[in-house]
C-alpha cells in the first residue's frame, strides 16, 4: 500500500509537533535528547509499509519519512516495533525486528523514554488555571502510570487471558505433555513397524 | 515545439511562448509574469493558504524530506519567493551550511527577505535576484537545488533545467515541486472547476486581481505533465529521475541527480 506523500507529510508534521511540544515540558528529557544531536533513527515498518525517521538536534527533534544515512535502522512489523518501544530492555529476539548500525542509540532512547516525565501542570495551566490543572495532571499521571504498567505486563496478561479465560490456546505445560505423548506414540509406532518387518522376514524364510 | 513550450512562429519568424492560454513573444513573457507577481506578492502567503487549504505546507515539507539536505550543505532555493523552503533549509544546514534564496521577481524577494529577517534567519542565508535560465553561480556549487511552484513561469524550461544541472555538484539533487495533472478523472474535473471558477473569484475578493489567478490556473494547464517533465530532466542530463504524485497528482515532486 502506497500512501499519498501529502498524508505522510501530515503524519510526520503531527508527530514532530507532538514530540517537540512534549519536550518543552520535560527539561530533563530535553537535555538528554540534546546529547544525541547529530544522530538519527530510521524505523521501517512492515505491515503496513511506512517509514519514520527521528533526527536529533540540540534543541528539537525532526521527524521525516526519509533518511539515507541513519545512525541506527530498525526494520520489522508494527507489533514487534511497538513491543520494543514499550518494553524495558533492548531485546530483539522473537520480536521479528532487525537492527543495523549503532544499538547504543536504541539503549539511550529506551532509557530516555522510560524516564520521560512531562510537567502536565505547566502544560495545562495556561488554559485551566493552577488548581484545575493540578487535579487533572495528577489523574493524567496516574492513568499513564497504569497504562505503562499494563504495557509492561501486556505479554504475560495476554498469554494468561488466552490460556486461562478463553481456553483458546493450551498452556505451555499442556503443550509439552502433549508433545511428549506424541513422541512416545511415534516411538511405539516405529517399534511396531520394526517388529512387523521382522515377522515378515521370518515368515518368508520359513516358506 | 520543444517540451519547454517555446515555438517558432513561421509567419513572423518570431519565437513565441505560452503565457497562460495566450501565445506571447518570448521576450515579453518574463515581463508579464513579473507583473503578475508584483501584483500578488503582498498577499502571496495568505492566498497560498486559502487556495490550498494549507496543504502547500505539506507539499513543501515532503520536498524538504526528500531533499536529503544535511548540516553543512549548500542549497539553492530558486523561485523561493516568500522563503518558506529557505527558512526550513537554513535550520537544517546550520551555520556551516549556506542557503541561497533566489527569485527573479524583486517584489517577492523583498517580501521573502523581510520575512526571514523577522524570523531571525541570518548568517547562513543569502538573498539574490536571479533568472533560473541563467543562474549566476559557478559550476558544481550546490548540494541541492529546489524550485517550488516556479518552473511553469520560466520562459525556457529546458534552458533553466540545464542551468540548474550546471551549478549542481556531481551527486547533487534537483527537486522540482510543481502543479501537475491529477491521475483521477473525477478529481481532474473537480480541480478544473475549482481552478477556473473559484480561484479567480478568490483573487478578486482578496487581492482585487482576478487576472493573476486566471493566469495561475491557465499556466498550470499549460505546464508539462509528470512524464514529460521527467523526460525533460533526463534529456538535460539528470540521472535517477523519478517523481512522486501528491494529493492525487494535483502536485508532483520531480527528483533528479547530477551524474
Amino acid at each position: 500500500m502506497n500512501l499519498d506523500p501529502t498524508l505522510i507529510a501530515a503524519t510526520t508534521a503531527a508527530l514532530e509537533q507532538g514530540i517537540n511540544k512534549a519536550l518543552e515540558f520535560d527539561p530533563a528529557t530535553r537535555q538528554a535528547i540534546a546529547k544525541l544531536a547529530g544522530k538519527s533513527l530510521l524505523v521501517e515498518m512492515r505491515e503496513p509499509e511506512f517509514n519514520i525517521s527521528l533526527h536529533f538536534f540540540v534543541d528539537h527533534v525532526r521527524v521525516t519519512s526519509c533518511n539515507e544515512d541513519p545512525t541506527t535502522r530498525l526494520r520489522g512489523p508494527l507489533f514487534g516495533l511497538l513491543q520494543l518501544a514499550v518494553s524495558d530492555n533492548v531485546n530483539l529476539s522473537d520480536s521479528g525486528v532487525e537492527a543495523w548500525g549503532s544499538t547504543s542509540l536504541l539503549a539511550d532512547l529506551q532509557r530516555i523514554s522510560s524516564q520521560l516525565d512531562i510537567d502536565w501542570e505547566d502544560a495545562i495551566s495556561p488554559w485551566l488555571g493552577d488548581v484545575a490543572s493540578h487535579a487533572l495532571a495528577g489523574r493524567l499521571r496516574t492513568s499513564l502510570g497504569w497504562i505503562k504498567a499494563r504495557g509492561r505486563n501486556s505479554k504475560r496478561l495476554l498469554q494468561e487471558f488466552l490460556t486461562e479465560e478463553l481456553r483458546a490456546t493450551p498452556h505451555r505445560l499442556e503443550l509439552e505433555r502433549f508433545n511428549r505423548e506424541v513422541d512416545q506414540l511415534r516411538l511405539a509406532a516405529d517399534r511396531m513397524q520394526s517388529r512387523v518387518a521382522r515377522l515378515k522376514t521370518k515368515l518368508s524364510q520359513q516358506r | 515545439m520543444t517540451a519547454g513550450n517555446t515555438v517558432m512562429d513561421d509567419m513572423s519568424d518570431k519565437k513565441t511562448t505560452h503565457f497562460g492560454f495566450q501565445d506571447v513573444p518570448v521576450d515579453e513573457k518574463a515581463g508579464k509574469v513579473a507583473d503578475v507577481f508584483h501584483s500578488v506578492a503582498g498577499k502571496y502567503d495568505l492566498m497560498n493558504d486559502l487556495m490550498s487549504g494549507g496543504v502547500h505546507r505539506l507539499w513543501k515539507r515532503f520536498t524538504i524530506e526528500v531533499s536529503g539536505v544535511r548540516s553543512g550543505h549548500k542549497v539553492l532555493d530558486i523561485a523561493g519567493g516568500t522563503g518558506d523552503l529557505s527558512y526550513k533549509f537554513s535550520k537544517i544546514v546550520g551555520q556551516d551550511g549556506l542557503v541561497v534564496l533566489a527569485d527573479i521577481n524583486e517584489s517577492m524577494l523583498r517580501v521573502g527577505r523581510d520575512r526571514l529577517t523577522d524570523r531571525g534567519v541570518s548568517g547562513n542565508l543569502v538573498v539574490t535576484q536571479a533568472d533560473a535560465q541563467y543562474l549566476p553561480f559557478p559550476d558544481n556549487t550546490f548540494d541541492c537545488i529546489t524550485i517550488a511552484f516556479g518552473l511553469r513561469n520560466v520562459t525556457d524550461k529546458d534552458l533553466a533545467i540545464r542551468s540548474m544541472l550546471r551549478v549542481l555538484k556531481p551527486g547533487g539533487r534537483l527537486l522540482v515541486l510543481e502543479f501537475s495533472k491529477p491521475k483521477n478523472e473525477l478529481l481532474s474535473k473537480a480541480y478544473d472547476a475549482y481552478s477556473f471558477r473559484l480561484l479567480p473569484l478568490m483573487g478578486k475578493l482578496i487581492t482585487n486581481d482576478s487576472e493573476s489567478y486566471q493566469y495561475l490556473a491557465e499556466s498550470i494547464r499549460m505546464h508539462p505533465d509528470q512524464d514529460t517533465l521527467k523526460d525533460m530532466m533526463i534529456d538535460a542530463g539528470f540521472a535517477n529521475c523519478e517523481y512522486h504524485n501528491m494529493t492525487g497528482g494535483v502536485v508532483a515532486l520531480h527528483k533528479g541527480t547530477k551524474p
